[in-house]
């Protein structure tokens, strides 16, 4: 059940460095505003860390868009806050410069491409929404049922201030299985933007099937695809390169994301 | 925990390579940048702050460099005015800290006047509720002896009444006793009783037998003197009977002279008056009424009225002017006078007794 | 139970299919439904809801005459009124498949006629009003729409929680003591909750042969 609590550190603290700049059609002060640099978490959501960038740049656009929400964008593409940072890099950047280079809007919020976020309750609900999906794949949610009030702003609050140890005491119920089974099915999606249209896939796959251990190979054979067709590929989580023969089990326990899930990018490496 | 097909465990060497991964990707993505960038953060804090804080003191600068030009201090003194503005701006902050401690002063000053009078009161408070206990034990104590009073003449009514029961009981046996004595004697009395009155009708007997013998005895005396008397003749002369012996020839009334109704209701009383010629009768109807004897008649000749209840005794006066007549009441027993010309009361008094007969004299 | 699984959701997903085409209602399919999880039902409909722009309107009330017809209007975002009030949108309607929770879901979407998605409360606004329903509490928790990405289209569109659906139609399963039959699972659910967010489902569906 998550012991190897080594690993699970060199998760939780994973970070990435950013540079946010204002987008230069909406300084509106004679100077344009100096750049930002952050180290955010990989685990974490945009908004949670995003205050001290809001108020460093709302002060040089224009009064009327003071109370705007603020969103991101990487080469054109606005991010969508609702994935977790990590993520976002994994898929969008390919060339790895670093530190990541972002713009910051405040005005045209594009609310056809973006969820709204207007504050930090909506991070938390989309999180629970996340816990008890990746609940009902693993147990039928029986856990999420049973858990209290309190354990769910543990989650919550461990999350948002970055407290490795508030949020896995109650994240390890999450992540309790019988001895012999394993999740009842595996929470995890697989963003394959070459392949399909979709935004990400995700399928039912057990850990264990016939008495044999899954691993990750198999989770991608049930994709129906064929990733080869493209060229040597990796799948990528955290920013690391997965070997293929990795029990399923023990990556869902250790390498989830905090809402419980496995985001994995399958990235090429051919230019 | 152990064994077990699930048992997250993973082989070494996947793990291993794992974490080499995780090594490298933490030397690419973190480490040449965390310790920049915090310092680049710390950096930026302090700049901001920094800034404010330039941003404060300018805006005092501006503030009393207005007062200076307002003071009329013109730029020629400008060193001079710079040192003392320098100065004032001491003296000015000096003086806000001052006021500031006398103001904490005065503040805590007065948390201790508030204190201390509320120790005050918290003290009088102790005191009141001492007293109070003392004099509530005091009462106790008085409660107390008074109910130990109380307890000893119970003790005593108890006694008495103990013995009072026992008087009790005691003369009810007494009682009980004579009472059968006073039985025995009175069926003795009315034995002797009994036997007094057998004697006495014996003695009656007797006594009367000798009367019967007695009056025989006087009967054949007397029969023998009478027969001695017949048998003497006497002479007697008319004249001699009628100076010498009043005859006064009496009959028995064989005939009723008149009967007549003379009242509503009973005839209590009737008189003649001293002529004869006249007859008053008074009756329950309340009226007395004078009647008139003639030969064979009787007619009425008035009425008296006045009294309250029946008439139960009526009398003339000597000279046949005044009635007086008495009435019986349950309560007022009265007597009436009448003259006899007015017919009605001219006198009434009150007895308690019933007055049967009244006589003048 | 208050689940069905996948193989279930697509017959009863044909069998709307067939109604529909025979009704001429419009829902038809997306994706695949022959892959696992790869097809969804879709509608798209004029929305029943009248909306006006609320800003426009006080201003232009405010130099207008208060005797005319605008007034009653203004308490009565229902009535028709031809020239400001009644600007038609029009939504769309999906039923995906829930592969976590094991239900149907329902994600839908509108949109002005410029092209501008509609806000969750205006089309509260809208609903309830064209309903002529007083909202009771049951209702307001079924219909707590959340912004969610769509899991094929990836845009933001509003969803209704699955979590809930299982318990909703547990409820309405009630007294059937056997596995419901999946067509039957599939109308109950639709007539139950689509009506809720404006898209009406014909009694046609509730024909079962």
């Amino acid at each position: 059940m998550a012991e190897d609590r080594e690993i699970l550190r060199e998760i939780w603290e994973g970070r990435l460095p950013v540079c946010f700049t204002l987008a230069t059609e909406e300084v509106s002060t004679p100077i344009a505003p100096d750049p930002f640099y952050l180290m955010v978490p990989r685990l974490t959501y945009f908004p949670l860390v995003t205050d001290k960038v809001r108020r460093h740049f709302v002060r040089c656009v224009v009064p009327e868009k003071h109370d705007n929400e603020m969103w991101l964008e990487f080469e054109k593409c606005p991010l969508k806050w609702h994935y977790p940072i990590g993520l976002l890099y994994d898929l969008l950047v390919t060339n790895s410069e670093l530190p990541w280079q972002l713009t910051v809007h405040f005005d045209k919020y594009p609310d056809n491409k973006l969820l709204k976020c207007p504050s930090k309750d909506v991070v938390e609900s989309h999180l629970m929404h996340s816990l008890k999906e990746a609940d009902a794949l693993k147990h039928k949610n029986h856990i999420m049922a049973l858990m209290q009030e309190r354990d769910h702003k543990q989650l919550w609050l461990g999350l948002l201030h970055d407290r490795f140890d508030q949020f896995w005491s109650a994240n390890r119920k999450l992540m309790e299985h019988s001895a012999e089974d394993g999740f009842r099915y595996i929470p995890f999606r697989l963003y394959a933007p070459q392949f399909t249209s979709k935004p990400f896939m995700q399928y039912l796959v057990k850990s264990i099937e016939n008495e044999k251990r899954l691993t990750l190979e198999d989770l991608l054979q049930r994709a129906n695809l064929n990733f080869e067709s493209k060229g040597p590929f990796q799948v990528v989580i955290h920013g690391i390169d997965l070997p293929l023969e990795t029990p399923l089990q023990w990556i869902s326990e250790h390498l989830s994301y905090p809402d419980n899930f496995l985001h994995l990018c399958i990235r090429y490496s051919s230019p | 925990m152990a064994g077990g097909l699930a048992y997250s465990n993973i082989e070494l060497s996947i793990r291993r390579v794992i974490f080499k991964e995780i090594e490298k990707r933490n030397y690419r993505e973190k480490e040449p940048f965390e310790v920049l960038i915090s310092t680049y953060n710390k950096l930026f804090d302090a700049v901001s702050e920094l800034r404010h804080e330039i941003l404060l003191l300018t805006i005092q600068n501006e503030k009393l460099r207005q007062e200076n030009l307002q003071n009329g201090q013109g730029t020629l003194e400008g060193k001079v005015t710079e040192k003392s503005s320098i100065l004032e701006q001491k003296i000015y902050s000096l003086q806000e800290e001052l006021t500031n401690l006398h103001r904490r002063k005065g503040e805590h000053a007065q948390q201790i006047v508030d204190l201390t009078s509320k120790l005050q009161e918290a003290e009088k408070n102790l005191n009141l509720k001492e007293n109070l206990l003392s004099e509530a034990e005091t009462k106790i104590i008085a409660l107390k002896d008074e109910k130990k009073q109380l307890e000893i003449s119970l003790a005593e009514t108890e006694g008495g009444n103990q013995v009072l029961r026992d008087e009790h009981q005691a003369l009810q046996i007494a009682y009980a006793s004579i009472e059968e004595k006073l039985k025995i004697l009175h069926y003795e009395n009315i034995a002797l009783v009994e036997r007094l009155m057998a004697y006495k009708a014996h003695d009656a007997e007797i006594l009367n037998k000798e009367n019967e013998h007695f009056v025989k005895i006087k009967q054949a005396q007397m029969q023998k003197e009478l027969e001695e008397a017949a048998s003497e003749v006497k002479v007697i002369t008319a004249d001699r009977v009628l100076f010498e012996t009043p005859l006064l020839s009496s009959s028995i009334p064989t005939k009723v002279h008149s009967k007549f109704d003379a009242h509503e209701g009973e005839v209590n009383a009737l008189q003649f008056n001293a002529a004869g010629r006249m007859l008053a009768s008074g009756g329950g109807d309340r009226k007395i009424k004078l009647w008139d004897i003639g030969q064979n008649t009787c007619s009425l000749r008035g009425s008296l009225t006045g009294s309250n209840a029946g008439i139960t005794s009526v009398e003339f006066d000597a000279n046949g002017s005044l009635i007086l007549a008495a009435s019986n009441v349950t309560n007022q027993r009265s007597l009436y006078f009448w003259v006899l010309e007015k017919k009605i009361p001219i006198l009434c008094t009150q007895r308690r007794t019933i007055l049967g007969f009244l006589t003048f004299k | 139970m208050g689940n069905i699984t996948w193989e279930e959701f697509v017959v009863g997903v044909r069998h709307v299919l067939a109604v529909s085409d025979s009704i001429g209602d419009g829902w038809h399919v997306r994706g695949s439904l022959e892959e696992h999880g790869g097809g969804y039902l879709a509608k798209r409909m004029d929305y029943p809801v009248a909306i006006g722009e609320p800003s426009e309107r006080t201003a232009e009330d405010a130099t207008i005459d208060h005797d005319s017809v605008t007034e009653p209007y203004e308490n009565d975002p229902c009535s028709i009124d031809p020239d400001s009030s009644f600007r038609p949108v029009y939504g769309e309607f999906h039923v995906l498949y829930s592969l976590a929770h094991a239900v149907p879901t329902l994600y839908l979407r509108a949109w002005r006629r410029d092209g501008s998605c509609l806000e969750a409360q205006e089309l509260w606004r809208g609903l309830t009003a064209a309903e002529r329903r007083p909202s009771s509490d049951e209702s307001e928790r079924l219909r707590s729409l959340t912004q969610q990405e769509h899991p094929f289209l990836g845009e933001p569109w509003y969803h209704l929680h699955p979590c809930r659906t299982a318990d909703l139609m547990d409820q309405i399963a009630g007294n059937d003591v056997d596995r419901v039959d999946a067509k039957r699972y599939f109308i109950r659910w639709m007539s139950t909750v689509a009506p809720l967010v404006g898209c009406p489902v014909s009694h046609h569906y509730a024909s079962f042969r």
